[in-house]
């Protein structure tokens, strides 16, 4: 019974040989030398955590109860496919995403019950005064844009979110690098230790918001984040009337994903912010395992406002809560060439005015 | 009494305050010429040899050739140099300008939703995989 036994390289990742004159591990590729106990470890902890289990229990929502849907109506948009539900007090001519023209196409139906709700806490005003603060101050906007543009609707709008609860145990393996600089009359010398950091531990995430709307930009969304989960309340149809609301089309599992992603990316930050003491951290595998995940769905409030300048739509929101808003916005190219040119000038004037006078 | 107190509270200070005084004047109103005069009379100058004599030119000569080198001003080199770094500084502030106009970004992660005091350590270990050397020649001044 044999077993046949491979090594990894812990500077280049190629497979090791055992020097039999060294009595040390080799690589043949870029022939470093290991210690066998150090290469031994180095290969136990990155084998240990080279896979991941993040997995969900996505049963987010809950069934409607019997009339609540009753007096609720769904828009449909003929330009970009969305649907938009409103209370009957509440009409929709536009649509919120692309401005386009919406019809009504009957009754809500189906779907499952938000879990909860964050109601708008600023209104209309504030985001029109957040809009002309924001235009305050940007040196390379096209000044037309900053005359003719009028934000003809802004629309509050209640967009489907999953939300994301989970603890994660981590085992995660940090190579890192110090560096120790010398020289002789002859030569600089860089020598390099490079270490293996193993981190182990726990950590948790709360409500961790995926957009479930593919109308909405995800990264639109992401951007007005953080939403404060302190002012959630349990879901009631009354907290739509006034607002428009989407109706999800991206479902919790296809949401999966991009939760695991965030919540990965932070969880690996966390532990290499306890790797301390070198000149460079690298990731070398992270296993990271999420227990009691759940998911939620709930709506988030959001103000959108739409224009159109030079033939090109730009789409600003405005976070419903906290009142954070984001948007990208033209460029007047002429003058980033006149403040790029005049920085230019009056930094080689000074600059050689110093030279000048320190060669005096 | 009340007026004791007060003609203490101020005179006190004051008659602290007088030897500092004092000595501020008198440091302002001396001349560096009667500085170097006192240091004159003070100390008597070095009888140097030959040889310390010697090294006391190579020093003066070594002054003299590097003020020589400091008035050789190139107004072409000193331009280019400037030049480079203002098109860097330029380029920095044309760019955070341009982005003070981008501000739709995918989030990083999600560090915002952490859960307080929910993050432990439990085990931290560092070990010492290998070491290597560089050697690059330096060039010659």
């Amino acid at each position: 019974m044999s077993e046949l036994m491979e090594y990894k390289c812990p500077a280049c990742g190629g497979k090791l040989e055992f020097n039999s004159g060294t009595q040390n591990m080799k690589c043949p590729f870029c022939y470093s030398e290991f210690d066998v106990a150090a290469v031994q470890e180095f290969n136990h902890a990155v084998q240990s955590s080279d896979e991941s289990l993040m997995t969900w229990d996505s049963s987010a929502g809950g069934e409607w109860g019997a009339g609540e849907t009753a007096g609720m109506n769904v828009y449909h948009c003929e330009s970009c496919g969305a649907e938009i539900v409103t209370d009957s007090t509440t009409a929709a001519s536009k649509c919120p995403y692309c401005d386009s023209p919406v019809v009504m196409t009957g009754s809500f139906a189906g779907d499952l019950k938000p879990d909860y709700v964050i109601p708008f806490k600023l209104d209309k005003k504030a985001a029109t005064e957040a809009y002309n603060k924001y235009l305050e101050g940007k040196r390379l906007l096209p000044k037309i844009f900053r005359s003719d543009n009028h934000i003809d609707e802004i629309k509050g709008v209640y967009v489907p979110v999953w939300l994301f609860d989970a603890g994660a145990d981590a085992n995660i393996v940090f190579k890192a690098e110090k560096e120790n600089r010398w020289h002789d009359n002859e030569y600089d010398y860089v020598e390099t230790s490079c270490y293996s950091c193993v981190r182990a531990g726990k950590i948790a995430f709360e409500h961790v918001p995926v957009d479930g709307s593919t109308k909405m930009e995800d990264k639109l969304m992401e951007s007005i984040e953080p939403f404060d989960f302190k002012d959630v309340v349990k879901f009631e149809t009354p907290y739509l009337s006034g607002y428009l609301a989407d109706r999800y089309d991206v479902t919790a599992e296809e949401s999966i994903d991009r939760a695991n992603e965030r919540i990965r990316t932070s969880t690996i930050d966390t532990f290499r912010d306890t790797v301390k003491g070198y000149n460079s951290v690298t990731t070398e595998s992270a296993d990271i395992r999420l227990n009691n995940s759940k998911a939620k769905y709930a709506l988030y409030p959001v103000w959108i406002l739409n224009t159109s300048w030079n033939g090109n739509k730009y789409t600003f929101a405005m976070n419903g809560q906290t009142g954070r808003f984001v948007g990208n916005l033209p460029t007047d190219k002429g003058a980033a060439v006149r403040w790029f040119a005049g920085i230019t000038a009056v930094c080689t004037a000074v600059l050689y005015g110093i030279q000048f006078l320190l060669n005096r | 009494m009340n007026i004791r107190k007060i003609l203490a509270a101020v005179l006190v200070p004051a008659a602290l305050m007088i030897p500092f005084s004092v000595i501020g004047t008198g440091t302002a109103v001396q001349s560096p010429m009667n500085v170097s005069a006192a240091y004159c009379e003070e100390e008597d100058f070095p009888v140097l040899d030959m040889a310390e004599a010697a090294d006391y030119d190579i020093a003066a000569e070594e002054t003299v050739r590097t003020e020589k080198e400091k008035k050789e001003f190139s107004p072409a080199r000193a331009f280019v140099i400037s030049l480079i770094i203002s098109l860097i500084i330029a380029g920095i502030a044309v760019g955070v300008m341009i982005s003070k106009l981008k501000t739709v970004r995918k989030k990083h992660g999600a560090a915002d939703y952490k859960k307080e005091g929910s993050f432990v350590l439990e085990s931290s270990h560092d070990s010492f995989l290998y070491k290597k050397t560089n050697k690059t020649k330096r060039s010659s001044s």
